[in-house]
């Protein structure tokens, strides 16, 4: 049986369940492990063994087709750190559900021992002497305490206990802007990746191992051939955007990354052309461009025991699955809890915040929908609004958190079911690397698409027509909202209009897209690249 | 004599509850709002008693509610206190009742209406009209509501960015139903208040006119008239940008007469601190260059003045951005007036509703704006024909329709 090999050195905590990148992957490894002659073996650090987990279980697929190999064990420091999270997490929750509660019997127990001890003389006197022997002893006992706080020894204790409790609640994610930490946690994922690689290259069997993102020169040392998936290096296009740490260090990682491969899938000829060979000086036959197969939602809408789920059905479902959701995880939420969402009127964007998905546009326009335009439209976004002060201060300035709502890490069926009820779906991206998977999404939960003209949108768009209707300028933000605003108005016509487009998209399965893999993967191994 | 006591029957009672203390158009409304459920309900065969809450210490009670009186609706003055989860609790207890409320947060406090008498407890059913309650409306008896407008959805200066207004919308989601009177403000009530569509409804639109009959005013001059107010929602700074516009490049020669509460203190002349945005209203008109010459301010006028103004003037002036619309445009039409307004959902509807023939411009284009009152200068006098007569605009009158109302909301109770 061939074996392939897939190279994922994924940061702890760093979850993919939610994540284009997670969706896209879990898609490839399905259908490779669907081929019957091939075995797929996937090697991480052990970090990182929960979280092909989670993977797996967000995409319904198994993890007995897939051959596992990691590191030994979990550096030491993050074993702590989520063991101490995890308490911390227990403790809380705990604590306030019964604080309240303790104190409020506390002192009823408390007042009603003294109404005891006060209803008897007897009791009182004894009370009242051994009151006043004992507050000689609790006045010593109060001078250290007093002493400590006089030198604000005991305030700054507490405020290192409070710090450090602070960084055992956080995530990592939170510090990937710290040169220090990043840079203290590059050294040991490096320590831990030359283990790894070790491993790997005991493995004999296996002649070409897959990496899906560009961000792990450590391959370098790997002995077999090397096939590095590259979505796009954004910074050609769109430098300005990233001219702060720690962007300088991840294009060198990159550059480092394509400079040890062998051969490389991209997603488009956009991308093949203009930065592998012509940024990075990649020649054309070191490229293969390997287009997206759909990406469809409908399952997750379906009713099992309905093979051809009618259009009430699915909505019902999506109206169940968006309050068990709300009832769940949107408790906090002062507007959301109790929304009723069968009534909301919105269009939605599902993607990461990245300087270059133009995001703020959309909300400018979406504003203008609304408080110009009078449609009554919201707007429903993916992405988590901290991410960009320059969005959310935006946002919160023009009092739109009640029309424009982050509804971030929702799981695949939230995410079908949040576009199957979507007016339509709106992608104003400046630039992806290939066509975007949001048309798909949405289409195949019953909601037609908005998108901006850019050049992934035209490789597929063909009809002039169908451009014309559904794609705008993403720089023109009247066109944006000219178009949004058909859209809004002509559902129906426009969901109509992109059924050919939807059914050309469609022919592509995974498993189309699985075979093309490897053949790459076959032909690398015979030839070679580079 | 025992069988007597039992066999007594009590009518219905409905609390009508004013939870601001409204003038002018709301309070209006709301009193109308009283007198429908009164009438309609005799019209019916099933007569209601209804119970009127206004706020204590804000009313003259004859000369505000002196029609209600006589009409047999009882009046309660109204104090509304805050009450916290405990007391909430303890209410439970004595009624054994849970709360069939679902709010977004357990909230710390809940307001209550104190009558001291019986706090509207021998009401059977509330009817706020409103829902400006600054906690969550407690939830001791079943509710309806009646929503005029979400404008904070459109102005965002109406409140602070960061004030989330938890009790407007806490208590709006726990009414039994929500009435309005615009499909502008229903979208508003199910898509920014989230209430459900199954329990908000569209109710009768009505109107009443003032049944005065206009005297002649002092002024010589032909003059359009604006009536507005003080909020950031009337537009002014558009509006003033438009009159230079007017005056400067159109050679516009109407002049304007500004009434409504609070206007007379944007004359140049008055040195009030009137608070930031009416401060820089009145700073903006100051600077201009035409306008300042050819505005009026007339500020609040009673009644028979307004009409009188009103009903003299060539055309009226509706530049507000959003609200639910303005009864102003139909008083307008009744003493012959045409008007000319923002285009905004709401002013479309009573458009279409009144067939008042308004003519529109985008609130947001001061040009336009200017070259539409240029158009109602030069034929105010072919718009004045579209307008519909007296006789059609009586049909909306709270005594035609008291019985549609009530229909209405005795079938939501």
């Amino acid at each position: 049986m061939k074996k392939i090999g897939v190279f994922l050195a994924f940061a702890p905590e760093q979850s993919l369940k939610n994540q284009g990148i997670g969706r896209l992957l879990a898609f490839i490894l399905k259908s490779l492990s669907n081929q019957g002659e091939l075995e797929v073996v996937i090697a991480c650090p052990a970090w990182y063994k929960p979280y092909i987990k989670e993977l797996f279980n967000d995409n319904n697929l198994s993890l007995n087709k897939i051959k596992l190999i990691t590191t030994n064990c979990v550096p030491v420091p993050f074993k702590l750190k989520r063991f101490l999270f995890s308490l911390s997490r227990k403790k809380n929750n705990q604590e306030k559900s019964n604080k309240k509660e303790k104190g409020s019997v506390f002192k009823k127990k408390l007042a009603q021992l003294l109404g005891f001890l006060m209803s008897y003389w007897l009791t009182f006197f004894i009370f009242v002497i051994v009151s006043s022997l004992l507050f000689p002893f609790f006045l010593i006992g109060a001078i250290p305490f007093l002493f400590l706080k006089k030198l604000r020894l005991y305030s700054h204790c507490y405020r290192l206990y409070i710090a450090l409790k602070q960084i055992f609640n956080m995530p990592l994610s939170y510090f990937k802007h710290s040169e220090f930490a990043q840079t203290a946690y590059l050294q040991l994922r490096k320590i831990e990746l030359e283990k790894l690689v070790k491993k790997i290259n005991r493995k004999k069997d296996i002649s070409i191992w897959f990496v899906p993102t560009l961000f792990w020169p450590e391959i370098e040392k790997i002995k077999v051939k090397k096939i590095v998936a590259f979505p796009d290096m954004v910074f050609f296009d769109y430098p300005t955007h990233f001219l702060v740490y720690p962007y300088d260090n991840i294009y060198n990682t990159i550059a480092k990354t394509v400079s040890v491969a062998d051969h490389f899938i991209c997603y488009s000829e956009n991308v093949k052309q203009s930065h592998l060979q012509k940024g990075f000086n990649v020649s054309a036959e070191a490229i293969s461009v390997i287009a997206h197969g759909t990406n469809e939602l409908g399952d997750y809408l379906a009713k099992k025991e309905s093979p051809e789920p009618k259009m009430d059905d699915i909505h019902e479902t999506a109206i169940e699955i968006v309050k068990n959701f709300q009832q769940k995880h949107l408790r906090d939420n002062h507007y959301l809890f109790n929304y009723d969402f069968s009534s909301m009127r919105y269009i939605f964007y599902s993607s990461q915040v990245r300087p270059y998905k133009n995001i703020l546009a959309l909300v400018k326009a979406t504003e203008v929908l609304l408080r110009k335009r009078f449609l009554n439209v919201k707007l429903i976004l993916t992405c988590d609004f901290s991410e960009s002060p320059k969005l959310r201060n935006y946002i919160i300035e023009n009092r739109l958190q009640y029309d424009v709502l982050s509804l971030h890490n929702v799981p695949s069926k939230v995410l079908a079911a949040l576009n199957h009820l979507a007016i339509c779906a709106v992608n104003p991206t400046l630039f992806e690397g290939g066509f975007p998977f949001t048309f798909s999404e949405a289409y195949s939960v019953g909601t037609p698409s908005i998108m901006s003209d850019i050049p992934v949108t035209r490789e597929v768009i063909t009809d002039e027509n169908l451009r014309t209707a559904m794609l705008f300028d993403p720089y023109n933000l009247d066109d944006m909202i000219d178009k949004i605003a058909w859209g809004i108005e002509n559902r129906d016509k426009l969901y109509e209009m992109q059924k050919p487009l939807y059914d050309k998209l469609k022919e592509r399965t995974w498993d189309k897209v699985a075979s093309e893999y490897i053949q790459v993967f076959e032909d690398v191994a015979s030839n070679g690249s580079k | 004599m025992k069988d007597n006591f039992v066999n007594v029957k009590r009518n219905k009672k409905i609390g009508v509850f004013l939870p601001i203390h409204y003038r002018g158009g709301t309070l209006n409304a709301a009193k109308n709002i009283a007198k429908m459920l009164y009438l309609g309900s005799r019209n019916a065969g099933e007569p209601v008693d209804v119970v009127f809450s206004y706020v204590d210490g804000y009313y003259d009670i004859q000369e505000d509610f002196g029609d209600l009186l006589e009409l047999g609706i009882g009046l309660r003055s109204t104090i509304w206190e805050i009450i916290s989860e405990e007391q909430l609790e303890i209410f439970k207890i004595f009624t054994k009742t849970e709360s069939p409320a679902d709010f977004s947060l357990s909230p710390k406090s809940y307001i209550l209406p104190i009558d001291g008498i019986s706090n509207f407890n021998d009401c059977d059913f509330w009817l706020m009209i409103s829902d400006r309650t600054f906690s969550p409306l407690a939830p001791v008896k079943d509710y309806g509501m009646i929503i005029y407008d979400y404008i904070q959805r459109y102005i965002p200066g109406i409140f602070d960015p960061g004030y989330y207004e938890a009790g407007f919308i806490d208590s709006a989601r726990n009414a039994k139903f929500v009435l309005t009177t615009t499909p502008g403000t229903y979208n508003d009530i199910t898509g920014y208040a989230g209430v459900s569509q199954h329990k908000t409804y569209l109710m009768p639109f009505e109107f009443n006119p003032f049944y005065r009959n206009p005297q002649r005013v002092a002024l010589q001059d032909n003059y359009f008239i604006w009536t507005t107010n003080l909020t950031h929602h009337k537009n002014h700074l558009k509006a003033i940008d438009a009159l230079e516009i007017y005056y400067g490049e159109l050679d516009g020669t109407f002049k304007v007469v500004v009434t409504g509460c609070g206007t007379h203190m944007l004359e140049e002349s008055c040195t009030d601190d009137i608070g930031d945005y009416p401060n820089g209203v009145r700073q903006k008109i100051a600077g201009t260059f035409f306008a300042k010459k050819h505005l009026k301010f007339l500020g609040n006028l009673s009644l028979q003045l307004y009409v009188d103004f009103l009903a003299a003037a060539k055309f009226l002036w509706h530049p507000t951005i959003y609200d639910n619309g303005t009864y102003c445009v139909i008083e307008a039409a009744y003493y012959g007036v045409p008007s000319v307004s923002s285009n905004y959902p709401q002013m479309k509807f009573i458009d279409e509703l009144f067939k008042l023939n308004m003519v529109f411009f985008d609130s947001h284009n001061s040009r336009e704006m200017a070259m539409q009152l240029k158009n109602m200068e030069q034929n105010f006098i072919s718009h004045r024909q579209k307008l519909p007569d007296k006789a059609y605009l009586e049909q909306f009158t709270y005594k035609k329709i008291a019985s549609e109302f009530w229909s209405l909301f005795r079938s939501l109770m």
